[in-house]
């Protein structure tokens, strides 16, 4: 009999059909192929590189080695302060001249070392709220949420002319396999807004991007950190398919068990670093693994990702323990099914 | 409906516009400026504890403690020099390395609008800093230390260490962020650990009184 590649027992889970086996995602391990990029087309520049940078519509994004160089926007540094102004504040990219074949050429090279193992999963960057808050910071986007509604909606369909011109550019020059929409609105214990105001003002303008992928057929991966499960549903509805990185702080069995195969889990797990640190019994390690395995596997909908939670990713005692978890993951993915 | 209760509802459901006036109205009925203060301290509270159960979300917190500082600053002419109306002064940012900000401002805002004096260092604070502005301010109540990422745990227990190592006493140690828990604050020697904004500020208070 013949087997899936790694990229398409992938995206058999993406799309709602039974895998082969659990995918196991296994970021960081040396010599391993990721089972999709989840990348930027470069049009957007490198901001959230490690050396951080200017996004396309201005804002400063910085890094440091404490978040191991994941860019988040330069603190109290906002571009936008008064949503009112917007209109003379935040201008459109202009991307006149920029040659979108063979960015598309030159970003699949990068990104895809392995067409069998790794799907091309790109991002559309319809990621209107993180972006929102990028211009106002946290404090006075979120009142401008609640108190200016209609500029702030304003707004918004302004920034959406600009995720649907990378969106469409990204399908149709790109070809991707899977399509990203990477919007971080949840903090570890709820959403930042209200289920409500987040299904009047976001989720009908992600679904003006979403349509055009699924009028492709392609996959729709969501990431939203943290307790965001209340959003899930209407992000469901308007066709997402996977959504990472699926933390435990939500009901995953109680997802699961709603949505079934039409929403993909990835994530399920995370290993907390022990209070007997730099002690770690790895049995329990191993365990905890199973026991994600027995809660999210069953009858598909689950790639397996998670890690210890630590971001200093180079330190031995963590790389140890992250590989004793992708280990267990991989010889469970294999026989779960069968 | 009192004027007062009218205040109280005003602020719990974030009327900025509403508030001055109200508060002005309420003065001329001949409230006094305190109870109009301790009103909206306590609608603040009832905010508080409505985001701790999940039952609103940030923007509504937001809104409110925005809604309160307009009908603080009508009545700061008033209550100047009032020093019974302050429940202290707290110290707060977040730790060295880390750069994340939304939670420690939510926690200052909902400590101030719980009636202490704020002064918010930022964040990326080294200890030093922490200590430089506890010497300056020796009637600190409260200190508190934020911090999201897993990376700067360390950076945390070292501000607390540096912290008690300078033998002060008359102030408590609050911590809190993502990774945080009770168990490591008090690993770490904090005095409290709150799992969010709504309790810090009930918490701040049961530590003064």
């Amino acid at each position: 009999m013949a087997h899936l590649t790694q990229k398409e027992n992938f995206l058999r889970v993406a799309r709602g059909e039974m895998p082969e086996y659990v995918p196991v995602a296994t970021f960081g391990v040396p010599g391993e192929a990721p089972l999709m990029t989840m990348a930027d087309p470069c049009i957007l520049g490198n901001f959230r590189g490690p050396q951080g940078g200017k996004d396309p519509w201005g804002v400063t994004f910085v890094t440091n080695a404490e978040t191991n160089y994941g860019a988040l926007p330069k603190p109290n540094d906002f571009i936008l302060t008064d949503i009112r102004k917007w209109r003379d504040v935040i201008k459109a990219p202009d991307y006149s001249g920029f040659d979108w074949e063979a960015a598309a050429k030159a970003d699949r090279e990068k990104y895809v070392q392995d067409p069998d193992k790794t799907a091309f999963v790109i991002s559309g960057y319809a990621d209107l709220f993180q972006q929102f808050i990028g211009f106002m910071g946290f404090t006075e986007g979120l009142c401008a949420l609640y108190e200016e509604k209609e500029e702030v909606e304003e707004l918004l369909d302004y920034m959406l002319e600009h995720s649907l011109y990378i969106t469409k550019n990204v399908l149709y020059y790109y070809k991707p396999e899977g399509y990203y929409l990477l919007d971080d609105s949840a903090s570890k214990l709820q959403p930042f807004i209200s289920p409500a105001l987040f299904e009047e003002l976001f989720v009908p303008r992600y679904k003006k991007c979403l349509d055009l992928v699924r009028e492709e057929g392609i996959p729709i991966f969501y990431h939203n950190c943290g307790r965001c499960e209340d959003f899930l549903p209407a992000m469901v509805d308007i066709g997402v398919n996977v959504w990472d990185p699926a933390q435990v702080e939500n009901d995953l069995v109680g997802i699961k068990q709603k949505f079934g195969r039409k929403l993909a889990i990835n994530g399920g797990f995370e290993y907390k670093m022990p209070k007997t640190w730099p002690v770690v019994d790895e049995e329990e390690v191993r365990e905890a693994v199973r026991e994600t395995f027995r809660k999210l596997a069953p009858n598909g909908g689950f790639i397996f990702s998670g890690m210890m939670t630590s971001l200093n990713w180079t330190d031995p005692k963590v790389q140890e323990v992250n590989g004793w978890i992708v280990d267990e993951a991989k010889k469970l993915s294999k026989t779960v099914y069968k | 409906m009192s004027k007062i209760q009218e205040i109280s509802t005003a602020v719990e459901t974030g009327k900025s516009k509403l508030v001055p006036t109200l508060v002005q109205e309420a003065l001329a009925e001949g409230n006094k400026a305190t109870d109009i203060l301790n009103a909206m301290i306590n609608a603040m509270g009832v905010v508080g504890d409505k985001f701790s159960a999940g039952e609103i979300y940030v923007p509504e917190m937001l809104v409110a403690a925005r809604a309160m500082q307009k009908g603080v600053e009508v009545l700061k002419p008033l209550l100047a020099g009032d020093g019974s109306v302050s429940l202290g002064l707290c110290i707060i940012g977040t730790v060295a390395g880390d750069l994340h900000d939304i939670g420690k401002n939510l926690v200052a805002i909902m400590i101030e609008s719980a009636g202490f004096e704020v002064i918010d260092l930022g964040v990326d604070v080294p200890a030093d800093k922490f200590i430089e502005t506890i010497k300056a301010h020796p009637e600190v109540k409260i200190v508190a230390c934020s911090g999201l990422l897993t990376t700067t745990m360390p950076a945390m227990q070292e501000t607390v260490r540096a912290i008690r190592a300078l033998g002060l006493t008359g102030f408590k140690i609050m911590v809190g962020g993502a990774p945080i828990t009770a168990e490591f604050a008090a690993e770490i020697g904090a005095d409290a650990y709150t799992p969010d904004a709504g309790a810090a500020a009930v918490k701040a208070k049961e530590l003064v009184s």
